[in-house]
């Protein structure tokens, strides 16, 4: 609490109120997104070129089989556009001094060759680039020493002669006064096309000149006689001319299959001309290629239009792929590469090792391509120092180099891929566009396997560890495969299946009804049939025969590790790893490294998936922020905008229209300039124009200066997606003092230029209509107001768990006032019920702690023996009325809440548990460990899944979340004594508890009956180490091989078959002990009144399975712990801290302002039919006191179901009412474009 | 409230094939609620009607209104001054409100777009169950609030036939057998003495067996 003093010194204060997050994936995104929202400046340090991390990569996410990269891209381009995040991509953190507090870190860019102010992410430089190789540039001689000649030379033939074409030829001449009469251009002619006598000036024969520039080349560098006279693009430079040629005869030629050369000459020119190489030179044959002297850029393969030249044919030397790595290397990239389509920031890097230019001083395409003139080869890269008073390091992970397990032949064997790899394979945007191909033939696989635990659980090669998220990603693989073509018959090879997490075990389910083939059997060896491809399998299946099968292609599902350059990191930060690289912190600060002021999420702390990696990247957030907290708001900027012009009633339409070139990716295809014509020929249009790149940053000035030069009240943009650009003209909207819902958008990019580049004319008429159909639209628009109001800055906890108690102390230390409330009569939930934790830290003594931290804190009351009995009100403005003990009222007013029920163990009626004396439940065994030596038994059998993933038919069993509210029969599932799901606790809490009893008693006989040990991540090792320890486990299968169990009064007899042993064996323990699981508490009444949906199994359903996990749908309503699903003290922490984190954003704000896109009810429609009611998946309508229903537009999300389903269309959104749709389609309809006029006929 | 389902497309357009102007009316009251009749449904169903006559090349002129009830004259007096001007009206609210309209607008003819269902209840979103029968002599009180005449499927009055079993009604295996549901509910209420109890017979004449039925309030005249 000594920072409560600091806290009065003000602006004084060393502390810094920035933070700085490393690793740009989902975790550092979803830090700094926390932290800047929370008012504190972020510098997040990223080391590739663009934020995303691995989750861009993956194609659907389990369990809900989201799109990964739809589900992401609103964050990074909310990472974008934040204000108070500093985006350092191609930027590593090269030291960190001070503490915490105030570090000082510095920060060293890579020079990226492009700048990032300038570029618009057009990509026409990566389309231009014909450089696909990494190079053997030419050493650089020295002086005086002549370029030797080449010594090898081949001649490359077609199965025909060369066919000259007169494609988009070009014009040669000869400039007489430059003109050496040497002669040479009349030799290289192969055509009789230029005219030359000894001793004469050459000229070209223009009949006779097929455009192919040998002449050009020939000439020699010195005179430069020949020179191009007319050719498109050329006075951008020859590169860029020959691109363009080269473009425009791969259309012509587009699906011809031409095997011969057509000698078009681009080939020579470009080695010649653009390289400054010359190794190529057409010849009557085809094309002689000077083998020695290449460099092996692969510009002359790009340039060809037709399948003449191939790479390995022009040189001797062994090609050096530049392999995509985004694409797991399944396809090429060129050295100026955007990451991905959808990267923040949407700018390429140039690669030092590949770029000819910055190697040779040749070349320069890109530059010459580059409209905005953001490459810039003579950037450098840079070292800054920055302050911050804390680090959330996230540097997330690699994959497991599956070469390492050689038995599986990956990297021989073309048709072994690893799981990444197949993400790629699946995913849209990747290098098959989403078709399962084999990479080795291109075939469809039919048989696919995957392989379990490759770099994961595996002694061999120093990856002990469970990588947590394999079971689950290789049964997505496996199910989207099938989406994708359900010839595909997938066989998953496990040990076992660790699907632990919410919900997970029905997606497995699901995935079985998918006829996908689960054989529980690790594979010793893969072979391949060298003439198919095709892959042989070997392993011990269940009953214990060597089986061989036949596969077309083998997944491999590979491990996480940390990366070698990350543990380097780590040493410069200073933090401790342990010996498999993940960040070393206590139970009870798991967020925090051993370094104070660092705190660590994601992966880094152990394996984990998306969710949890989210949970952690919020709780880290909060934790680095905590010591921060008087610093908040000191650093952040804040956007200063104008007085919103309030339009006059009838004011004059004035609509400006903006059609956006995008360099040449919109007007390459589109004529701009013809659609922007159009533009200002529709009715109440007073201002067309069409910049080269309407989103750049002077655009924004000159469009801010456009609209008060003409006064427009209106602004149409033609150009790319609303998803990504609409918010940007929205504020350039804004800023220039107009109502940002005045604004709409055509995107005349992904509709007209990339989807029919083959028809320019159609291309531009589509323009047309979809400028028409948005001015129509716009001319309809209307002003929305947004709602702004004053946030309460106190916090309202339910529960007094573990979970309650870190959410209120961590809150308190932000700043905010906190109201405790707990049903029973003493803090400390079901924690109080358990001895120690994994690394063997007391719980009773944490939990003292825990609750004097609380009961001290001024900031938070306490109240014990207390209920909610009644809820209103809407984020930063929540009314809760609670029933205290003496039977009193009492109202709290509070701006956000943090639910935190926790869950209870089960006690199912099995076994005699709760008659007789020696059948117990993990807890109980775990209360008797502390007993003392005395207590313990001799001999104890363990029954894992006791009444918990019961097989269950149930419907609620199979069916996913779906999010909606009043699930009646929430409370019949969890009144039952059979627990559907899995506990997730329990494998590791067994073999903790069995531990404990070997540490008491070593001669101490244990056996463990289990279906499937999921020790995930890091309890890998305890259950590794119980193994060692003589501890047994044996499966059992509750269909197949069910144990016996018999409890009488002084015996118990277990019998079971083990399967590993292949008998029957029979235990007469002294104590039984059941896993039981756990349940969620009794919660029916709190959801109701919350308004929040739970699942059929009595958890509370977060927002976003993914990506919102600790918030609940309804706006500034938040949970933490055991009552979002089962999980351990650690998570259960790291949970808490997310909760307030997200929370903080909220509560550290004085008031909130929301968007003006809602739904709204007229009352005179309403049929009072419930149906908005049952279809808001926020919960957000009701029926109000005068009978009609109603929607609070603080809290409607403005997705606009009600609007779709009300019957009595009694509901309208603003922006999407129907005078603006019809507005569209009556403009789409009209073939001139007339004043529009819109009447409304509905007359009841 | 009154349930209803839409009538196929196809024999709507059937329907109104002879004409080429019509109203299509639907219902504020249970129609909307039940999702086949309200305004929504009037927009839907034009428009589909529209396309379809179109696509044909018969066009139709369709003039869309939504009445708070069809089965009160006031609102239905609400279309006397343009009725004239059609040739058919399509309403989509219940046979009541048809028949309403067909008595007060009699030299225009009407069209059902609906089939009128029961008087039932909204089980969930979507799903809607049948709950009483109208038969003008209530004995919920006696039966715990389940209804005999409209659950059994024999509106036996003492209990299951033969055909209950295991809860089930052998009309079919989704329909709960009703006596066995009123018992399930006597006994829970501690009310079973209600079920030994000896009915007189049930006098159907307040039901449909009187014939076509009548209130008259006199209190509210």
């Amino acid at each position: 609490m000594n920072r409560e003093h600091s806290q009065q010194s003000g602006p004084t204060s060393p502390l810094s109120g920035a933070v700085m997050v490393i690793g740009g994936g989902i975790s550092g995104m979803q830090s700094a997104l926390d932290l800047a929202n929370a008012g504190f400046k972020v510098y997040l340090v990223e080391s590739s070129p663009a934020i995303g991390g691995k989750m861009a990569q993956l194609d659907k996410t389990f369990p809900t089989n989201d799109c990964s990269m739809c589900i992401v891209s609103p964050k990074l381009v909310e990472v974008g556009r934040h204000l108070n995040i500093e985006l350092l991509t191609w930027s590593e953190v090269t030291g960190l001094t001070g503490e915490a507090g105030n570090f000082t870190a510095t920060i060293k860019s890579h020079a990226r060759y492009v700048d990032i102010g300038k570029c618009t992410g057009c990509g026409a430089c990566e389309l231009a680039c014909p450089v696909t190789q990494i190079s053997y540039f030419p050493q650089e001689l020295p002086e005086g020493e002549k370029k030797k000649g080449s010594r090898e030379k081949r001649t490359i033939r077609g199965p025909g002669s060369p066919l000259p074409q007169r494609l988009h030829p070009w014009t040669f001449e000869v400039a007489a006064e430059k003109c050496s009469k040497c002669g040479s251009c009349f030799r290289a002619c192969l055509h009789g096309a230029i005219k030359w006598e000894k001793g004469g000036v050459a000229g070209v024969i223009a009949d006779k000149c097929t455009g192919c520039g040998a002449c050009f080349v020939a000439c020699p560098e010195k005179f430069s006689a020949v020179t191009i006279a007319d050719a498109p693009e050329i006075d951008r430079g020859l590169g860029a001319a020959i691109v363009a040629r080269s473009e425009a005869l791969k259309k012509e030629m587009a699906g011809r299959d031409e095997r011969n050369c057509i000698r078009c000459g681009l080939c020579a020119m470009t080695c010649r001309k653009v390289m400054r190489i010359g190794a190529l030179k057409m010849v009557a044959e085809g094309i002689e290629a000077s083998l020695d002297t290449c460099q092996v850029c692969g510009a002359c393969v790009s340039v060809c239009p037709v399948s003449f030249l191939a790479i390995d044919q022009v040189t001797n030397r062994t090609p050096q792929p530049l392999y995509n790595t985004f694409n797991e290397g399944l396809n090429l990239r060129h050295p100026v590469n955007i990451l991905y389509p959808q990267a923040v920031p949407r700018v390429p890097v140039i690669d030092e090792a590949s770029c000819v230019h910055l190697n040779t001083g040749a070349c320069g395409i890109c530059r010459s391509v580059c409209g905005p003139g953001a490459i810039d080869y003579g950037l450098k890269g840079g070292e800054r120092e920055v302050r911050v008073g804390s680090v959330v390091f996230a540097p997330g992970f690699e994959v497991f180099d599956a070469k390492r397990r050689g038995e599986f032949g990956y990297g021989h064997y073309k048709n072994v891929v690893t799981s990444i790899e197949f993400e790629r394979l699946l995913s849209a945007s990747g290098p098959t566009s989403g078709t399962v191909q084999r990479p080795g033939d291109g075939r469809h696989p039919k048989k696919i396997a995957w392989i379990q635990c490759v770099g994961s659980r595996d002694h061999s090669c120093d990856r002990d560890y469970c990588s947590s998220v394999c079971c689950m990603y290789a049964t997505k693989e496996a199910y989207i495969a099938r989406e994708h073509d359900s010839a595909i018959e997938p066989t998953i090879f496990y040990i076992d299946m660790r699907s632990f997490g919410k919900n997970f075990d029905a997606y497995v389910e699901r995935a079985k009804e998918r006829n996908i083939r689960f054989v529980r059997a690790m594979v010793s060896r893969v072979f391949e049939d060298p003439q198919t491809g095709d892959l042989e399998l070997r392993y011990v299946d269940g009953s214990g025969w060597r089986v061989t099968e036949n596969f077309d292609m083998v997944v491999l599902s590979v491990g996480v590790q940390i990366a070698a350059r990350t543990r380097e990191l780590a040493t410069t930060l200073g933090i401790e790893l342990d010996r498999y690289g993940f960040a070393v912190s206590q139970d009870f600060t798991p967020l925090a490294a051993s370094r104070p002021g660092i705190y660590v999420s994601g992966v880094i702390n152990g394996p984990k998936d998306i969710p949890e990696t989210v949970i952690e990247a919020s709780g880290a957030a909060l934790a680095a922020s905590a010591g921060l907290a008087p610093a908040r708001g000191t650093e952040v900027t804040v956007e200063a905008l104008p007085a919103e012009r309030v339009p006059e009633a009838g004011e004059e339409l004035r609509i400006g229209v903006f059609v956006c070139h995008c360099g040449t990716n919109i007007a390459s295809v589109v004529d701009v300039a013809a659609v922007a014509e159009y533009a200002r020929s529709l009715p109440g249009v007073v201002y067309a124009g069409h910049p080269l790149y309407t989103c750049s940053q002077d655009s924004q000035e000159s469009i801010r200066a456009i609209i008060s030069e003409h006064r427009l009240n209106r602004l149409v943009v033609a150009a790319c997606s609303p998803s990504t650009h609409e918010p940007l003209f929205m504020s350039t909207l804004r800023q220039a003092g107009i109502n940002k819902y005045f604004f709409d958008m055509a995107n005349i990019r992904d509709q007209c230029s990339w989807v029919h580049p083959n028809d320019p004319a159609m291309a531009t008429e589509k323009s047309r209509r979809l400028v028409r159909m948005t001015v129509a639209n716009a001319s309809q628009a209307e002003p929305l107001a947004e709602l702004e109001f004053d946030v309460n800055p106190g916090l309202l906890v339910i529960g007094g768990g573990v979970a309650g108690m870190t959410a209120a102390v961590e809150a308190a230390r932000q700043g905010f006032t906190v109201s405790l409330i707990e049903r029973q009569p003493t803090l400390g939930g079901q924690v109080q019920h358990l001895g120690r934790s994994w690394g063997g830290q007391d719980f009773s003594r944490y939990l003292l702690e825990l609750k004097e931290q609380v009961e001290s804190n001024e900031r938070i009351r306490v109240f014990l023996n207390s209920e909610v009995v009644e809820h209103s009100g809407f984020v930063g403005a929540f009314s809760t009325d609670i029933m205290t003990p003496t039977g009193a009222l009492r109202t709290i007013a509070h701006g956000a809440i943090i639910v935190a029920t926790g869950a209870e163990e089960a006690r199912p009626d099995l076994h005699g548990l709760g008659t007789a004396d020696r059948v117990m439940t993990q807890t109980d065994f775990e209360a008797r460990l502390l007993g003392g030596r005395d207590m313990v038994p001799g001999h104890v059998v363990m029954l894992q899944c006791a009444g918990s993933r019961a097989t269950v038919q149930q419907a609620s069993y199979s069916e996913p979340d779906t999010g909606t509210p009043c699930d009646t029969s929430a409370t019949t599932a969890v009144t039952q004594a059979h627990l559907p799901y899995c506990s997730r606790v329990c494998c590791n809490q067994a073999v903790k508890n069995a531990l404990h009893l070997k540490e008491i008693n070593p001669t101490a006989r244990i056996d463990i009956l289990y279906r499937d040990m999921r020790t995930y991540g890091l309890g890998e090792l305890h259950y590794q180490k119980a193994r060692r320890l003589g501890i047994n486990f044996i499966r059992f299968d509750p269909e197949e091989n069910p144990p016996e169990i018999e409890v009488e009064d002084r015996e118990i007899r277990v019998a079971v078959r083990d399967p590993s042993i292949g008998r029957k064996v029979s235990l007469a323990p002294d104590l039984l002990v059941l896993s039981t699981g756990m349940k969620p508490r009794d919660t029916e009444e709190l959801a109701s009144m919350l308004r929040v949906p739970r699942n059929s199994n009595g958890f509370f359903i977060e927002a976003h399975a993914k990506l919102r996990p600790v918030d609940l749908p309804s706006e500034g309503l938040f949970m933490a712990g055991t009552v979002h699903a089962p999980k351990d003290v650690s998570e259960t922490i790291a949970q808490a801290q997310a909760a307030v984190a997200r929370a903080a954003i909220l509560l550290s704000k004085k008031n909130l302002r929301l968007s003006g896109v809602v739904s709204r009810v007229d009352p005179t429609h309403c049929a009072v039919c419930l149906t908005c009611v049952r279809a808001c998946p926020y919960g957000v309508p009701f029926i109000n006191a005068e009978h009609t229903a109603e929607i609070n537009p603080a809290l409607c999300q403005g997705c606009g179901i009600c609007v779709a389903e009300c019957p009595a269309k009694a509901i309208t959104l603003g922006r999407y009412q129907d005078i603006n749709l019809k507005a569209k389609i009556r403009s789409y309809a009209q073939a001139k474009p007339e004043a529009i006029t819109v009447e409304e006929s509905h007359d009841g | 409230m009154i349930t209803g389902t839409p009538k196929p497309i196809e024999e709507i357009l059937e329907m109104v094939d002879p004409y080429d102007r019509i109203v299509v009316a639907g219902c504020y009251g249970c129609v909307t609620v039940c999702r086949v009749g309200g305004e929504k449904e009037v927009q839907v169903l034009s428009s589909t009607l529209r396309l379809a006559r179109e696509t044909a090349g018969k066009k139709i002129t369709i003039k869309e209104v939504c009445l708070e009830r069809q089965c009160d004259p006031e609102y239905i007096e609400q279309m006397r001054s343009y009725v004239h001007d059609y040739q058919a009206v399509l309403s989509i609210a219940c046979g009541a409100g048809i028949q309403f309209l067909a008595e007060k607008y009699t030299s225009t003819p009407l069209l059902p777009g609906i089939n009128t269902g029961f008087l039932g209840v909204t089980e969930r979103q979507g799903e809607w169950a049948e709950r009483c029968q109208g038969c003008g002599d209530c004995v919920l009180h006696l039966t715990g609030g389940i209804c005999p005449v409209t659950r059994c499927a024999k509106s036996l009055f003492h209990g299951p036939c033969g055909g209950s079993v295991q809860g089930h009604c052998e009309v079919g295996k989704d329909t709960p057998c009703g006596w066995q549901l009123i018992i399930d509910r006597l006994k829970a209420l501690d009310q079973m003495d209600n079920y030994t109890r000896l009915k007189p017979y049930k006098g159907w004449n307040t039901s449909r067996d009187g014939g076509p039925r009548r209130i008259v309030r006199e209190d509210m005249i």
